[in-house]
């Protein structure tokens, strides 16, 4: 009984035979996982295989049908995505990132806007900080716009997605969560993006990396875990495994 | 650059496009009646369309949040006439039936966020249900009957009086309104938040944003605002009528989307509806001056609406 009280203390987070639903479809069957602190961890697995379902519950999204997540040592229950993020969890969606006619700036600090006082206490809007940060945050992953005062709607695929990357890693947190986040990306950008990722380690943040291309995955994670219809089916140290052993794991389930 | 740049513009044309409608139609009706840009029908029609800018101010956060509200006309009569029926009838002081006529707006807009929110169906069937119901209720209050309201208290001219012989304090309470709504949402957080919940639900409720409460707290306000608009008309005519405010809540939407607010959530400006405002007391007052017959009214403004949207739309599309 020692060895799952050691494992909820030692990982950075530790998701214990978590269990979801959606009408009768099980999405999520028993599954286990875990991410050490400065750790890159990949999550892989075929379209379905329930991926994206486990980082929305672990970011507060979903409330999973059983199960119990530690989170830096206690046990947690997210009842919203702010209860994650306040936690220090931040996530890149793939599908739910942006509000396309906000202005970027105003995308990075959504739901935690900067303020200042105006005589005193009328609370405003810090402008100026929130479109220097906002600038500051998208220099830092290396992507270049034209102005971070341009509304969201007007910029391209990968743009962004590197908007949505500057927003979860702008704040510091224990945990980025990134969905997919060099889907709509070029060669150039994905190069920026997978560097970022090995920075964020270095600078004491853990990666959930959720990816198809397993080479990817490969160039910067130290574990992957593999999921196939809901089930766990392999949990790896990269240093242990291939990429072809990998892909056969995959294909065959 | 160049492309992103042209986008750019024509999304501030948005805005100048009713500016330019606004000065266009007040040229168009100065051509026609020299008397139109005189200041005292300047002054009366700024304060016909004071009320209603009142609410439209509210009504376009809401919109920008993702919601309509249809109960604004009969919360409009609702509130002044619980306060109207507390003074006149219960004798109790002015100032505290003027409090429990705000507090009594809240609550009702509590209503209809609560409702919305919770139960998960569109605000436009909520606000169609409580229009009806608040309505219902200041009939059954009143039997159908006006209530008088003639109080010669500080509070009653502060709210609905005038200052000197001509200038109504309405016009000073429009300003305030516009510019209080103007800043919640471009220069707060919770203008930030209100922005997000009604451009990308999903994406606000993922950054950590309670949505539920945004929208709530912002039929709150809205409701707040048509209950004080309500009593600016009870103070300055000394009565409220138990009919007061009826199409309000369509003129405001209508005042609010000629000013380029989007039906969709997510985008509008204040400074826009209040040109929108202006437009639709322009043309009630113009009308009358051009000596057509007022029947025509609500058709001009119908007209002016599908263009406004047709534009709108038009330019929106050029900006993908």
């Amino acid at each position: 009984m020692n060895m799952p009280n050691k494992a909820r203390v030692d990982n950075l987070v530790y998701m214990e035979g978590i269990s979801k639903y959606f009408g009768k479809i099980m999405a999520l069957d028993d599954v286990y996982f875990s991410i050490k602190p400065r750790e890159i961890v990949g999550l892989v697995g075929d379209n379905g295989a329930g991926k994206s379902t486990l980082i929305k519950i672990l970011s507060g999204l979903y409330p999973p049908a059983k199960g119990v997540i530690y989170f830096d040592g206690k046990k947690i229950n997210f009842s919203s995505p702010k209860d994650a993020i306040d936690a220090g969890i931040e996530t890149t969606h793939q599908d739910l990132a942006l509000v396309d006619d906000l202005e970027i700036h105003r995308n990075i600090f959504m739901g935690r806007e900067p303020k200042r006082l105006l005589v005193g206490f009328i609370p405003y809007l810090n402008k100026q900080k929130m479109i220097h940060e906002a600038e500051k945050a998208l220099e830092n992953i290396g992507i270049h716009v034209d102005s971070v005062e341009d509304i969201v709607r007007n910029l391209s695929g990968g743009e962004k997605q590197s908007v949505s990357i500057g927003r979860a890693t702008y704040f510091k947190a224990k945990l980025v969560i990134m969905d997919e986040p060099t889907a709509a990306m070029s060669l150039k950008e994905t190069k920026k993006i997978l560097e970022l990722m090995v920075r964020l380690r270095e600078t004491g943040s853990a990666v959930i990396f959720i990816s198809h291309n397993i080479h990817h995955v490969f160039s910067i994670a130290d574990r992957l875990t593999i999921l196939s219809h809901g089930k766990k089916i392999a949990d790896l140290k990269i240093s242990e495994t291939t990429e072809e052993e990998v892909s056969t794991i995959i294909m065959n389930n | 650059m160049v492309a992103l740049k042209l986008k750019k513009k024509s999304f501030k044309m948005r805005a100048l496009g009713v500016l330019i409608a606004t000065i266009a139609l007040a040229v168009l009706f100065s051509i026609a009646n020299s008397n139109f840009l005189s200041p005292y029908n300047l002054l009366i029609t700024v304060r016909m369309a004071s009320e209603l800018g009142i609410i439209a101010a509210g009504v376009t956060l809401l919109m920008v949040a993702g919601e309509f509200d249809l109960s604004v006309g009969s919360t409009y009569a609702l509130s002044p006439m619980v306060t109207a029926i507390l003074y006149s009838n219960f004798n109790v002081p002015i100032i505290f039936a003027v409090m429990v006529g705000l507090m009594l707006a809240l609550v009702l807009g509590f209503i209809n966020g609560f409702i919305t929110t919770k139960a998960g169906i569109p605000s436009f069937i909520t606000t169609l249900g409580t229009m009806l119901i608040y309505r219902a209720v200041v009939l059954v209050l009143v039997g159908g009957m006006p209530i008088k309201i003639r109080s010669q208290a500080l509070i009653s001219d502060v709210i609905g009086g005038t200052i000197g012989e001509l200038f109504p304090v309405a016009i000073i309470w429009f300003l305030f309104f516009i510019g209080i709504s103007y800043y919640i949402l471009e220069h707060t957080a919770f203008g930030n938040k209100i922005r997000a919940t009604g451009g990308n639900k999903e994406a606000a409720i993922a950054a950590g944003i309670n949505t539920t409460r945004v929208k709530i707290i912002t039929f709150m306000f809205v409701s707040f605002l048509a209950a004080f608009a309500g009593l600016v008309q009870c103070f300055r005519l000394g009565s409220v009528a138990p009919l007061n405010g009826r199409g309000f809540e369509l003129q405001a939407i209508a005042a609010s989307v000629i000013g380029g607010t989007s039906l969709f959530g997510g985008f509008g400006t204040i400074i826009g509806t209040a040109l929108g405002v202006l437009i639709t007391g322009m043309i009630k007052n113009g009308i009358v001056l051009l000596g057509v017959s007022v029947y025509w009214q609500n058709g001009f403004l119908g007209a002016i609406l599908i263009a406004a949207v047709i534009i709108n739309t038009f330019i929106s599309k050029r900006r993908r």
